[in-house]
């Protein structure tokens, strides 16, 4: 019995930081609830508070079931983009990271290459993330009784202009630094590459 | 020839009863007869029953020793296996020498309560590492579930074949292109979603 106690106690004072540990990695892996699409709703209209006059919340509440029509084929047509959009730079990464490695293994300089990697990737990896948010947003705006929530829907409206123009800023983001960063870097590599051999062959 | 006895009702529900046998001319070795104080207790019983009861103790050894023989030769009938029979009331009474207590004891109540604990402790630290490890993992998921951390491996394996400057050249001449057939001026229009596009005004 004492063996048992004493058991028990060494495996709770081993074990409860874990415990904690994980439980508060666990809470940050899992943010504030927002699965579904009242308590998104919830939270826009919390964030944003705006307040609609009695004529305007009357007059979304009429148009509001066309103007989700429009935003539905708006949707279909984003996805389609977004889809095409993550493939190339997807590819473009990947070709990257193949040369970057070739070049490793043949002992070239590839600082330069791989800080603008860096930059390139992190451009990408927002884009992405925003995309995910704003089609989110599109979708649920969609989706929502507009007819009884007005301002729940004008709240989306706005939410989902925001994520657009911001991912309208991450493309031109990715853009800039594929054109200026990485580029440079290659043409650099490539005149590095240009002189090894030339004083190879010397 | 002794007549048969008729069947008992146990006999006809198939249990054998096992018979009494009266009268079995034993042969008894000398040396038996004058220490076998039940012979001699039971030749004297019949002519004086209010005798003490100190041969009462040789009895209980001596039926001891016969229950020990008996053990040993089960198969054997002999007169103590008799008398045996006839004396059970006090064989009941005899207690075996020894008893071997059980060595095995059931596990007891708290270590398995503890033994639980400790896994199921063990399982939730396994899951929190894990949950941490996801949240650090990098990059997040894309509709493709494909991402561009720097620290992946490309999904292209490596090329064995040396890169040349032109081939730098070509991947920023490609690279350039590529990011200009992504029109982001159409894709991005933020009149697409306007109230009078949306006819809200």
């Amino acid at each position: 019995m004492k063996n048992s106690r004493s058991l028990l106690r060494i495996a709770l004072a081993v074990f409860t930081p874990f415990l904690c540990w994980g439980s508060s990695a666990f809470a940050q892996t899992t943010p504030a609830s927002t699965n579904t699409l009242e308590e998104r709703v919830a939270q826009s209209k919390a964030s944003l508070k705006l307040q609609l006059s009695a004529a305007q919340s009357q007059k979304i509440s009429q148009k509001c079931a066309d103007a989700q029509s429009l935003l539905k084929t708006i949707a279909d047509k984003d996805k389609a983009s977004a889809d095409k959009r993550q493939q190339i730079y997807t590819d473009l990464s990947t070709k990257l990271t193949t040369n970057i490695r070739t070049l490793q293994n043949q002992n070239a300089d590839i600082t330069s290459l791989k800080t603008a990697q860096v930059q390139f990737d992190t451009a990408i990896n927002r884009y992405v993330s925003d995309a995910a948010t704003y089609k989110t947003a599109i979708d649920d705006i969609v989706a929502v009784k507009c007819a009884s929530d007005p301002i729940g829907f004008q709240s989306l409206l706005v939410n989902t202009r925001q994520y657009r123009a911001t991912l309208a800023s991450d493309s031109t983001q990715i853009k800039t630094t594929a054109k200026s960063a990485l580029v440079q870097a290659l043409i650099a590599t490539s005149k590095v590459l240009d002189n090894t051999q030339a004083g190879g062959s010397q | 020839m002794k007549p048969q006895n008729p069947p008992t009702e146990q006999q006809k529900n198939g249990l054998i009863e096992p018979e009494l046998q009266h009268n079995i001319p034993v042969k008894l070795h000398d040396s038996q007869i004058p220490k076998n104080p039940i012979n001699s207790q039971v030749s004297a019983s019949a002519k004086d029953s209010k005798k003490s009861h100190e041969p009462d103790d040789k009895i209980l050894q001596e039926v001891n020793k016969s229950v020990k023989e008996a053990d040993k030769k089960p198969a054997k009938k002999s007169l103590f296996s008799f008398h045996k029979k006839q004396t059970g009331s006090k064989l009941e009474t005899l207690k075996p020498e020894k008893i071997e207590p059980s060595k095995a004891k059931p596990p007891s109540k708290p270590v398995f309560a503890v033994v639980s604990a400790v896994i199921a402790a063990a399982v939730l630290s396994v899951a929190a590492v894990y949950a941490f490890s996801a949240k650090n993992s990098g990059a997040p998921l894309t509709s493709s579930q494909q991402s561009t951390n720097t620290d992946k491996v490309s999904s292209t394996p490596t090329q064995s074949t040396k890169i040349t400057s032109s081939d730098l050249t070509k991947a920023a001449s490609d690279l350039n292109s590529k990011v200009d057939s992504l029109n982001d001026a159409q894709d991005f229009n933020a009149n697409d979603l306007s109230d009078s596009s949306l006819g809200l005004q």
